[in-house]
């Protein structure tokens, strides 16, 4: 057996065969569930380039497989990251089964889980931008699935992430050859300046973000939501590799201010531009933003701080947008449009979702308990020391989010003589109760909780030093 | 390359680009991409085997086969972009990109090592569907500006790198985004007739 044939080509297979059940949507919701979760589960559990001995049967997984002159490893390191995206997929599968918009979200799902773990298994890793596009495109498949009419944030995502593509691709071409000849200084910040460049387009650095809060206004909260949780994870751990493989990017002086600037500034205009959002998808794609820019933030910390504040991160991030994403589908599902003016008396008919809508966006405001609450505290002390301007960037986007979270809290207990027409099913309130339980803990006993989490860092070993 | 036939596929590229920024009908915008994917694979073909530059060719003009499939034309009427001072305003901004990279193409040239002819002829493609992008909201425009842009951007990379995988997935992109188009279009016609 075959490390990448187990996580890459059997989920392929298996999204193809599931394009063609997806009329039957009980059956392909099992079937992609079960097998995001399964594989989950052997990442965790199988030892790659070891003999194995269950039984009577010796099994051993091998790390390589050749295609088309190049080779797809999976590496040990790697299995907690493929483990946490097809954990994350299964549950985004999951909480797809009463949407009536899904039909192609779990084949193409499945399927765009499957290439992005292979362009972080591809050798040479550069070619890694190319399947991440491949992954881009069948998110836009997705997308299109459930937006009637087209939605102008669909061709701008398609156009944007486009658009990145080129300079990652010529970026690293400058990286890889400087391993080969000494690079001088003007190609070493033209090739930063690229790499920049192109990440801003992926990950959505303003002016760049405008399709997030676009495609997360007209789509299904769940399929937008899948996207902004997996699609910028792979892209940071794209980045990481960049920087883990060419030692003078990595010595050079000004990439982490730049990372933490950026970090900050995303942070900070995400909290404005939510602050004067009317409706709460807005506010979900500049949360999403938000997170992004905690993620950079964290890895313009150098060192093994900033790579543990990252790792102990994706968790209470995945949260964050779970939460927040499911409280949308429940809205929409009772004919809600997310106008916070409407939301008159949630917090009596919809306590659940009241609750998870307001975790989500103050767990990254730093309130104790919450899930961001132990990485954040740990992010501004070490900004402390590093960059004020960060610090105040940070801080300031906080306080908005804080403010915009306390308003919709205002808002949902207000007991008006027209009270929201809302539903909660009991299914609705055991998995929202979960996902905030789960939270808490994140927030409680972080180092339990993210156990799993930490081991994605033995990947960036360069960067732990 | 023989500095003739140089010159022959820089005239042929701004024909095409001018063709694509232009023309009021789809036709006129499939045949200039068509023109786009044959000086593509004539580029590649200088730097990679014939056999792997023929996939551009291939996946080119199967993507513009998928993108007419469903095109009509009412989907790229758009009562602006038909008025003769905004003709005036594309071609003189076409005139300005073409100038422009005139200008650049050597100081780039000294940062990429790869023939003058692929970077100029590259950097155009690039520029011209960038334009393509940015003044038309019409879906038809923005993925024939996409696909200009891609082949602008392969013609660039391929004297960079050049390997069976990296063809095949370069050529998948390009048939992913025809069939998206096709699938776009398809959508924005059923909508019309609503």
């Amino acid at each position: 057996m075959n490390a990448p044939i187990l996580w890459i080509l059997l989920p392929l297979l298996t999204s193809i065969l599931l394009f063609f059940l997806r009329r039957w949507r009980i059956v392909i919701n099992i079937i992609g569930t079960g097998l995001s979760l399964l594989l989950a589960i052997l990442a965790l559990v199988l030892p790659i380039d070891q003999a194995m001995q269950p039984g009577l049967v010796n099994l051993s997984i091998t790390s390589e497989w050749n295609i088309l002159g190049r080779v797809l490893t999976i590496n040990q390191v790697d299995l907690p990251f493929i483990a946490f995206l097809y954990f994350m997929a299964s549950v985004w599968f999951f909480l797809s089964w009463d949407s009536e918009k899904c039909f192609m979200f779990i084949p193409i799902g499945l399927g765009a889980s499957a290439i992005l773990i292979s362009a972080l298994a591809v050798n040479p890793f550069i070619y890694a931008a190319l399947l991440i596009e491949v992954a881009v495109l069948g998110f836009v498949l997705m997308l299109l699935e459930s937006s009637q009419p087209v939605s102008q944030g669909i061709i701008r995502f398609l156009s944007l992430q486009t658009m990145g593509m080129p300079f990652i691709l010529l970026a690293g071409w400058f990286l890889a050859s400087g391993e080969i000849t000494p690079i001088n200084q003007s190609q070493l910040i033209l090739s930063v300046t690229l790499l920049v460049l192109g990440f801003a387009f992926w990950i959505g650095l303003f002016p760049l973000h405008t399709w997030m809060p676009m495609i997360a206004e007209k789509g299904e909260p769940i399929i937008v939501g899948f996207i902004f949780s997996v699609l910028p994870l792979a892209v940071l751990f794209f980045l990481m590799d960049f920087m883990n493989s060419y030692a003078w990017l990595r010595d050079y002086p000004l990439l982490y201010p730049v990372l933490r600037w950026l970090g900050g500034f995303m942070v900070l205009f995400s909290g404005i531009w939510s602050f004067f959002q009317k409706g709460l998808k807005g506010i979900f794609a500049y949360l999403a933003i938000a997170l992004n820019g905690m993620a950079l933030l964290s890895l313009g910390i150098k060192g093994l701080d900033g790579i543990l504040i990252l790792t102990f991160f994706l968790f209470p991030r995945f949260l964050s947008l779970l939460l927040f994403a499911f409280s949308l589908h429940i809205l929409g599902k009772n004919e809600h449009d997310g106008q916070i003016e409407k939301l008159n008396g949630l917090a009596y008919r919809a306590p659940f979702s009241t609750v998870a809508l307001l975790i989500s966006i103050l767990s990254i405001t730093m309130i104790p308990f919450l899930p961001g609450f132990p990485l954040i505290q740990r992010l501004i002390s070490d900004l402390i020391n590093l960059s004020v301007l960060s610090l105040l960037m940070v801080l300031l986007g906080i306080i908005l989010f804080m403010v915009k979270g306390f308003q919709i809290f205002l808002q949902a207990v207000q007991k008006d003589e027209e009270f929201i027409e809302i539903k909660e099913n009991t299914q609705n309130r055991v998995l929202i109760g979960i996902s905030i339980i789960m939270g808490l803990l994140t927030g409680i006993v972080p180092g339990t909780m993210n156990t799993i989490m930490i081991q994605t860092a033995e990947k960036f070993i360069q960067l732990l030093r | 390359m023989t500095t003739a036939f140089t010159f022959l596929l820089i005239v042929a590229a701004s024909g095409a680009a001018l063709l694509i920024l232009i023309s009021d009908n789809w036709h006129g915008i499939i045949a200039g991409l068509g023109i786009q994917y044959l000086i593509a694979f004539l580029m590649v073909t200088q730097v990679w085997p014939v056999g792997l530059a023929a996939i551009k060719l291939v996946a080119g003009w199967l993507a513009c086969v998928l993108l007419s499939l469903t095109a009509s034309p009412d989907l790229i009427f758009d009562n602006i972009y038909a008025v003769r001072a905004a003709r005036i305003f594309r071609f003189t901004s076409t005139f300005i990109i073409f100038i422009l990279i005139f200008a650049a193409a050597p100081i780039m040239n000294s940062w990429l090592p790869i023939p003058y002819d692929h970077l100029l002829i590259g950097l155009m493609m690039i520029g011209f569907g960038i334009l393509q992008l940015g003044f038309s909201r019409i879906h038809f425009r923005i993925f024939s500006g996409i696909l200009t842009l891609l082949t602008g951007f392969e013609i660039i990379y391929a004297p960079l790198e050049g390997s069976a995988l990296l063809a095949a997935i370069l050529a998948g992109i390009t048939l992913a985004i025809g069939l998206i188009g096709s699938a776009v279009f398809r959508r924005d016609r059923v909508q019309g007739n609503q």
